[in-house]
């Protein structure tokens, strides 16, 4: 029988362990899971851009209000141009995680509200846009690009594995989690046998992939949600110009 | 068409550390032959098709002996492999992507022909990684055949697969091995399965390699599988008092316009085993996690109703295990003794031989894993056992000996099962079946 410390004790343990679960699914679900789709095939340069360009407005102290504003404003049309494809719920959680821990390190070392909310919008956007381009990376195109920049390479290897791989470590990763809790273990006990299923799952693969020759695939790109895109950021770049001019 | 090729294998044996794993081993295929290998869990199945593919000893570790012809390199060139969890045999992302990979194709419109014309065209754009097992089996054969390789080695390929994909496979795999003239070498535990379609079955046994129908494990085989159509008869479960009721109203993940589980009701009671049905990709693994998480943490409160009767919510909070289809996830201790607090006597119950007790869990096999995770489960005090396929992998005697198993305690010792599996022999023992659609 259980006894009743080691009940309580599970159940304080619970909690945190339960927080980290969570916190894994949504990561699990605002970066990897998600069927290929038209926003995925846009150029990789072109969404980074807009990331930096909207870390640029935020970040930058170019004298006005309105160029946070400005980058908000395009990271909501970053957001509302590929509505259909992001995971809003889990992207607004993971985005959280910073921004409060900023926010509250921005507290302790300066007690002013205001200052912390302004650390606070400026880490949100940042990590919120982040996760978005991360959404919309497609691994292939990685792949592709790695191997049109050297034939051949092993390198063009791994970002369409850690793209296969990840979502399955991660749900192994929540299963082991719970299995701890439910088993009153101490959590690194379930981290080393996650790092013996990580050693049997890398054999596992390269077994199962053993027979393949070719690894590398084609790509291309959607005109219509690419030039979307294109615009979006040239909007915002031709307003840090117009900025950086009148400044 | 005929692509194929002869094999001709004299004297193979297999040491990993001092252990002969495979000793003098004969083996011949012919060209476009399909031939079935079978036996005990352990007896060297899997070495046998690792050492064809050339995994043993580039990935794992082995000390080869014995005639090949061809050469050994040149037959491991020519091989193609579909593992037993078959998720590991994909690299890519999306499903076009895994197409073009393998058949250097070099446009989206001639992928989506070749999947039409196996009638997968509606999965062109699906992630891999929520492919259901028999599709990711499809689209593995269809890699396979694209290959060009000349045989084709299938470790267990049912095992994740119902009754009625398990019977479509194995017919689709066996026409298409002979249309296209490409050898198959199969290692399955379902003979009855296979048996219309090969040209050869043969069993290993202690690292030896006989004729099934010269072998005595046809009459073994024959005597468990009978075992366990009695199970039932001789540990009849009765009706308990003290149960969960739920009613699923539906679910769908997050993002996902797909209904994945439909409305759904049953009872989870002590004393009962549960089995929950349906087909490959059905959702039997999430309805399992999905309920331990309304139990556990109140999560899923919308989609999932839970009444308590007779029975305290925390009493079944402190009762539940989970033993997930990877048993490797179970375990939180570096060996079977830690693992089993010492419990050891507990292993033969299961037919793991003792001397395991020392070994790192690693070392097990997959069936020693899901045995050991049982016992683990019960020695730690879970009375209301959630297992995800707890027979994948097991032969008929290690099987019997795990239906028994959770068949005493259900009806001896009042444990709860609920168990996510598609295995008929499981419907044999089961108090009630959920059948999801």
């Amino acid at each position: 029988m259980r006894s009743s410390e080691s009940i309580n004790r599970r159940i304080n343990f619970n909690s945190f362990l339960r927080l980290f679960e969570v916190l894994l699914e949504h990561l699990f679900y605002s970066v990897f899971i998600g069927d290929d789709h038209r926003a995925r095939h846009t150029p990789l340069v072109v969404n980074l851009s807009l990331v930096i360009i909207i870390a640029y407005l935020i970040t930058r102290d170019l004298g006005s209000w309105i160029d946070k504003l400005v980058g908000v404003l395009i990271l909501v049309a970053y957001v509302v141009l590929e509505i259909r494809f992001v995971y809003l719920k889990s992207l607004f959680i993971i985005s959280m995680i910073p921004t409060l821990w900023y926010g509250f390190l921005a507290f302790i070392f300066r007690p002013n509200i205001i200052a912390s909310l302004d650390v606070m919008i400026r880490v949100f956007v940042i990590s919120f846009s982040t996760l978005v381009f991360l959404q919309l990376i497609n691994p292939v195109e990685l792949s592709w690009l790695i191997n049109k920049v050297k034939s051949g390479s092993r390198y063009s290897l791994y970002p369409n594995l850690i793209w296969r791989v990840s979502p399955h470590i991660l749900k192994d990763l929540k299963s082991a989690l719970m299995i701890s809790r439910l088993k009153n273990t101490d959590i690194s006990r379930s981290l080393a046998v996650g790092i013996l299923v990580l050693d049997e799952y890398s054999d596992f693969y390269e077994e199962g992939l053993a027979s393949r020759d070719e690894i590398n695939s084609f790509y291309w790109y959607d005109i219509f949600e690419s030039l979307k895109l294109l615009i979006l950021f040239l909007l915002g770049f031709i307003y840090i110009i117009i900025r950086v001019v009148m400044l | 068409m005929s692509n194929g090729l002869s094999v001709k294998i004299r004297g193979l044996s297999l040491l990993y550390d001092t252990n002969e794993v495979l000793r003098s081993l004969d083996l011949e295929l012919g060209s476009g032959e399909i031939i079935l290998i079978t036996g005990y869990s352990g007896s060297g199945k899997t070495s046998l098709l690792r050492i064809l593919l050339g995994s043993i000893p580039k990935i794992f570790p082995g000390v080869i002996n014995g005639y090949f012809q061809p050469d050994i390199e040149v037959l491991n060139k020519l091989t193609f492999y579909l593992p037993q969890e078959p998720w590991f045999g994909v690299a890519s992302p999306y499903v076009w992507s895994e197409i073009s990979t393998v058949a250097k194709i070099p446009d989206i419109n001639t992928v989506g022909k070749v999947l039409d014309k196996f009638d997968l065209s509606h999965l062109i754009n699906r992630s891999t990684y929520t492919l259901s097992a028999g599709e990711i089996q499809r689209i593995l054969i269809i890699l396979a055949l694209l290959s060009n390789k000349r045989i084709l080695l299938l470790d267990e390929p049912t095992s994740y697969l119902d009754e009625h994909n398990a019977n479509l496979f194995v017919e689709l795999v066996s026409r298409l091995s002979r249309e296209m003239g490409v050898g198959l070498v199969i290692i399955d535990h379902r003979i009855d399965l296979w048996s219309r379609y090969v040209d050869n079955i043969y069993v290993l046994d202690k690292g030896k390699i006989e004729d099934y129908s010269n072998s005595s494990y046809e009459k073994i085989y024959r005597l468990y599988i009978d075992k366990i159509h009695s199970l039932k008869r001789d540990l009849a479960g009765e009706r308990r008092d003290r149960c969960l009721e739920f009613r699923m109203s539906g679910f769908k993940y997050p993002g996902s316009g797909r209904l994945l589980l439909r409305e759904l009701e049953g009872e989870l009671c002590y004393g009962n085993i549960i089995l929950i049905k349906g087909p490959s990709g059905s959702g039997k693994s999430t309805l399992l996690k999905i309920l331990i998480e309304r139990i556990l943490d109140k999560r899923y409160r919308d989609e999932v109703y839970i009444k308590y009767r007779n029975i305290s919510e925390g009493k079944v909070k402190r009762d539940i295990m989970y033993i997930p289809d990877n048993p490797l996830l179970f375990f939180t201790e570096p060996t079977v003794n830690e693992e089993l607090s010492g419990s050891i006597d507990l292993l033969k119950k299961l037919g793991v031989p003792e001397n395991r007790s020392s070994l790192s869990i690693k070392r097990l096999s997959s069936g020693e894993r899901r045995r050991v995770a049982l016992l683990s489960a019960v020695a730690r005090g879970g009375r209301l056992l959630f297992i995800d396929e707890p027979t994948v992998g097991l032969d008929p005697y290690n099987k019997y000996l795990y239906l028994r198993f959770i068949r005493e305690l259900a009806s001896e010792k009042n444990y709860g099962f609920i168990i996510a599996s598609h295995d008929p022999h499981i419907e044999l023992i089961a108090d009630e079946i959920i059948r999801i659609n």
